[in-house]
């Protein structure tokens, strides 16, 4: 009997694993805090997987372009103070439930209510309207030229109505997209929407998710991934040691990531202009270093290059202060792996030293970013990506970085500037009065820009994806095999 | 006689419209040709300007920025192709026009934007109309300055030839008279082998014309000889007879009639070998007495017209008794009598004396018959010395005796010169190669 039942046990687990072995691919890397609420997802390698699941309103082309998503079209209003959108027809999520507007509804509310890093992007929206089954009116509280393109957010993605998020479901998050998220065995994959327009045209059915080994970037070294989309250069050398290098193809991929530092509200020093002038001025001269020592592109703003309203110079001068014996105190906090190659690399103690400081660097998981000001830091880290395209993108986000709101935060001259460039229609003035915020939000030391942080695309050397270009997340289901 | 060809008047009412008016149809034809591959090109450039367009306003249109559309549109009406730009969305129209004042040529280029490649549903719907008008007016200015510039090139080019080759034009112009006269006439040639082969034409109408009277005179000779032998034989025969006419004038009548028959044997000889050069044919020629022969043709000439008028006709070859001259007897004989027949139709009607003469020099026979008639006028007597064939004045010449004379006595080698004054008389003087 107990042979009978370790077969039936074999039987099975072969079995599942056949049926995983069968186009079955590896996708790397996945954060250990994933899957998570949308409402709350903050990092780039998170927010990337919700794009596989999640449908927003609002698409980009790979050129970055607003195109359809699950709304089919829509209209804005002669005052650009609303957008009536209309949702697409027949389509359904994974449980089988159709689209409505009541969904979106649910959806977007979900997302202002929480006051989260995607609610910032979402703050101009003044209320949502159902009109009709499938149409709805965004009223919004300023015209925002970039509305569209903060509703085409992987973390916008539409979800049912009265959906909740569950991490011990089987399927943690339901989505309109072209995969599921499904555990099997103690495994979360990403498996093709049987109720995905066109389903039967993905090549790649079921993707095995990879997860970092811990809470940094460490991956695991007995799993080969097929294919690794959006991964740092850390990643990139760390993949291309576990095998044999020629087994892979890596191509970079367009990359607007970049790291900062800002002073912040909730430092013991930060109404101290002379602290804080010198505190920026020891932080450009350690950014500059470790762009050198990184052999990483100086960033030039919050802004990065590439997206309109960038500025193009990358060095501002320090004053290094006569050294004295006096030492004041800085804290420094970021979260994430990111900064951990700069601090290895970059003694900043001692540099901090020159500048009359005793550092003290306070290292948070990613997880607890949104808990940064708690540690009541003199100045803080930041690396991201920014939300989307456009300025838009990189500043709203600020506010729950920062602790404070953002226009708050720039003090009144320069907030005025930003509601300006916010509501500017002319894009060509929008762009140079964002470049003008840019390089105030420098100049006057709220923040100094570190370096670009360049993307890879790794895959196997059969595996062929689309073209990545402007495009802000991969999309699995484009992924091809090719055929020798 | 035909009118000389006007080359001037050819040239101006056929040669030059008909050049003027193909040139000027080619040239329209070419630059026509010209324009549609040129708007060809405009419109593909346009279609790609329109697509350009196209891409630039999609964004600012679908994400509701229509104060940056319209700012891109105004920007495009830089393009002076661009007459029109009109968008139409849900929310609002767009229409942008550039200060165009009416154009002929006009091309309108429409899209709908759609919302996504799956979607049939359109956000706006964009139209640029384009307008060409300037290619008209460009085509139109081709044409003129090409008409302008061939006409200018054309009387600049008539221009010069006609100065450059003014004397050619002239020396054509005689060279084709002449050659419809069948004279020819010296030319200080340009174009030197049409000079000489008008030269040879006229030759050859002088020749052809020679030709068809000798062929004439040879087949009526013919028939004269032919019939003439028969009477002859008769006059002969009678004059044998004769008994109460003297020996001395029974031989006359025997040599005379003796004579005439050895003509018309020598007409009839002539015809049947056919008309070749009259002037080449063979002769048979030989040393001989000169004195008589002349003896026999004065005798023959004192009987024909000792019963017409009061005609003396005197010899003296007293210098000349032994000359011996290079001759053909019969044809000497037929100029001498033609000559002897001119002088005595020269004279006076009443009365008139010809003087015949046989004398020599060192190396020359002369023979000279000397009248003292009417005389032959001075631009007559130039022609006649020239060897052209004329008559003047005579009742019966028919001009041919003193050329043929000419060109027998040259046949002979020798030589035939006159010498006249009007109203005083006229002298023949004929040399002949001398046996020394």
């Amino acid at each position: 009997m107990q042979t009978i039942k370790y077969s039936i046990f074999i039987g099975v687990f072969l079995m599942s694993n056949l049926t995983l072995a069968d186009n079955t691919y590896k996708y790397g890397y996945v954060p250990q805090s994933f899957p998570r609420d949308p409402v709350e997802v903050n990092q780039f390698a998170e927010h990337i997987l919700l794009g596989q699941v999640l449908e927003p309103l609002i698409e980009t082309d790979k050129f970055g372009n607003v195109v359809a998503g699950l709304a089919e079209s829509w209209k804005f209003s002669k005052d650009g103070l609303s957008v009536e959108l209309k949702i697409a027809n027949k389509r359904k999520f994974s449980n089988g439930k159709e689209l409505t507007a009541k969904d979106v509804k649910y959806t977007l509310n979900r997302i202002l209510e929480k006051k989260s890093q995607s609610s910032n992007f979402l703050s101009s929206i003044q209320e949502v309207k159902i009109l009709n089954d499938h149409k709805i009116e965004i009223k919004l509280k300023d015209p925002n030229v970039a509305i569209l393109k903060a509703l085409s957010r992987d973390q916008v993605g539409i979800v049912p109505e009265n959906w909740n998020f569950d991490k011990k479901s089987n399927e943690a998050l339901i989505g309109t997209g072209p995969y599921r998220l499904l555990k099997l065995n103690d495994k979360w994959h990403f498996v093709v929407n049987e109720l995905y327009p066109n389903s039967s045209s993905i090549v790649i059915k079921n993707w095995e998710l990879l997860y970092f080994t811990g809470q940094g970037i460490d991956i695991p070294q007995n799993e080969i991934p097929d294919f690794v989309p959006c991964a740092t250069q850390a990643i990139k050398d760390s993949v291309l040691k576990l095998n044999n290098t020629k087994a892979f193809e890596v191509f970079d991929q367009v990359s607007f990531a970049q790291t900062s530092a800002w002073w912040h509200p909730s430092g013991a020093n930060y109404d101290s202009r002379e602290i804080q002038n010198r505190a920026m001025d020891f932080i450009e001269y350690a950014f500059q270093k470790g762009s050198e020592v990184l052999k990483q592109r100086r960033a030039t703003g919050v802004i990065p290059k590439g997206v309109s309203g960038h500025t193009t110079e990358s060095k501002l001068s320090v004053n290094k202060p006569k050294i004295n014996q006096k030492k004041t105190n800085l804290r420094i906090a970021y979260s994430g792996s990111m900064f951990d190659e700069f601090i290895k690399q970059v003694d900043l103690k001692k540099i901090a030293k020159e500048f009359n400081f005793d550092l003290e660097v306070v290292r948070l998981e990613i997880t607890d970013l949104p808990k940064i000001s708690e540690n009541k830091p003199d100045m803080v880290f930041g690396a991201w990506a920014g939300g989307f395209n456009d300025p838009e993108g990189f500043i709203a986000l600020l506010s729950g970085f920062l602790g404070k709101d953002f226009k708050a935060y720039i003090g009144s001259s320069l907030s005025k500037l930003y509601l300006q460039a916010r509501s500017e229609q002319d894009w060509t003035k929008r762009s140079t009065i964002f470049r003008e915020l840019n390089e105030r939000l420098r100049s006057e030391r709220y923040m100094a820009p570190g370096w670009g942080i360049p993307l890879y695309v790794i895959g196997k050397d059969k595996i062929n994806e689309e073209e990545a270009t402007f495009r802000y997340t991969p999309r699995l289901h484009l992924v091809k095999i090719d055929a020798k | 006689m035909k009118q000389p060809i006007s080359i001037k008047k050819y040239f101006f009412t056929l040669i030059a419209p008909t050049a003027i008016i193909f040139s000027i149809v080619v040239v329209t034809l070419l630059l026509i040709n010209d324009f549609r591959i040129t708007e060809a090109t405009r419109l593909d450039s346009q279609k790609l300007i329109f697509q350009s367009f196209l891409h630039s306003i999609r964004q600012p249109l679908i994400q509701g920025s229509f104060v940056e559309a319209r700012i891109r549109s105004k920007e495009m009406l830089n393009n002076k192709q661009i007459a029109c730009i009109d968008i139409t969305t849900p929310e609002t129209n767009i229409h942008e026009c550039s200060n165009v004042k009416g154009s002929l040529k006009l091309n309108l280029l429409s899209e709908k934007l759609l919302f996504s490649e799956s979607s049939t549903e359109a956000f706006a719907e964009v139209s640029v109309t384009f307008d060409n008008s300037d290619l008209l007016k460009h085509i139109w200015i081709q044409i003129l300055k090409a008409i302008a510039i061939f006409i200018a090139l054309g009387f600049l080019l008539f221009g010069i030839l006609s100065i450059a080759f003014k004397q050619v034009r002239r020396e054509l112009e005689e060279v084709l008279e002449s050659s419809n006269t069948g004279k020819s006439s010296n030319y200080v040639f340009k174009i030197t082998e049409f000079g000489r082969l008008s030269e040879r034409v006229a030759e050859n109408i002088v020749f052809a014309q020679e030709m068809a009277g000798s062929k004439a005179a040879f087949a009526l000779a013919s028939q004269v000889a032919h019939d003439i032998r028969s009477p002859i034989s008769t006059l002969n025969l009678v004059s044998s007879t004769l008994n109460e006419v003297s020996e001395d004038k029974r031989e006359l009548i025997q040599l005379a009639s003796q004579r005439i028959n050895d003509i018309a044997n020598q007409l009839l000889e002539k015809s049947k070998q056919g008309l070749t050069n009259s002037h080449h044919q063979a002769q048979a020629m030989h040393f001989d007495l000169l004195s008589p022969v002349i003896e026999s043709i004065v005798a023959e000439k004192k009987a024909q017209y000792s019963g017409s008028r009061n005609i003396t006709i005197s010899l003296d070859i007293s210098n000349g008794l032994n000359v011996i001259g290079y001759f053909n007897k019969m044809e000497l004989l037929r100029c001498l009598s033609n000559i002897i027949n001119n002088s005595v139709e020269s004279l006076d009607q009443a009365s008139g004396k010809i003087d015949i003469r046989l004398s020599q020099t060192l190396n020359e026979a002369v023979i000279t018959i000397q009248d003292n008639g009417l005389g032959i006028p001075h631009d007559i007597l130039i022609k006649l010395n020239e060897g052209q064939a004329l008559s003047h004045g005579k009742v019966s010449g028919n001009g041919l005796g003193v050329s043929h004379a000419r060109k027998v006595i040259e046949s002979f080698g020798g030589k035939l010169h006159i010498e006249s004054e009007q109203n005083v008389g006229t002298k023949v003087i004929i040399l002949l190669k001398k046996s020394i």
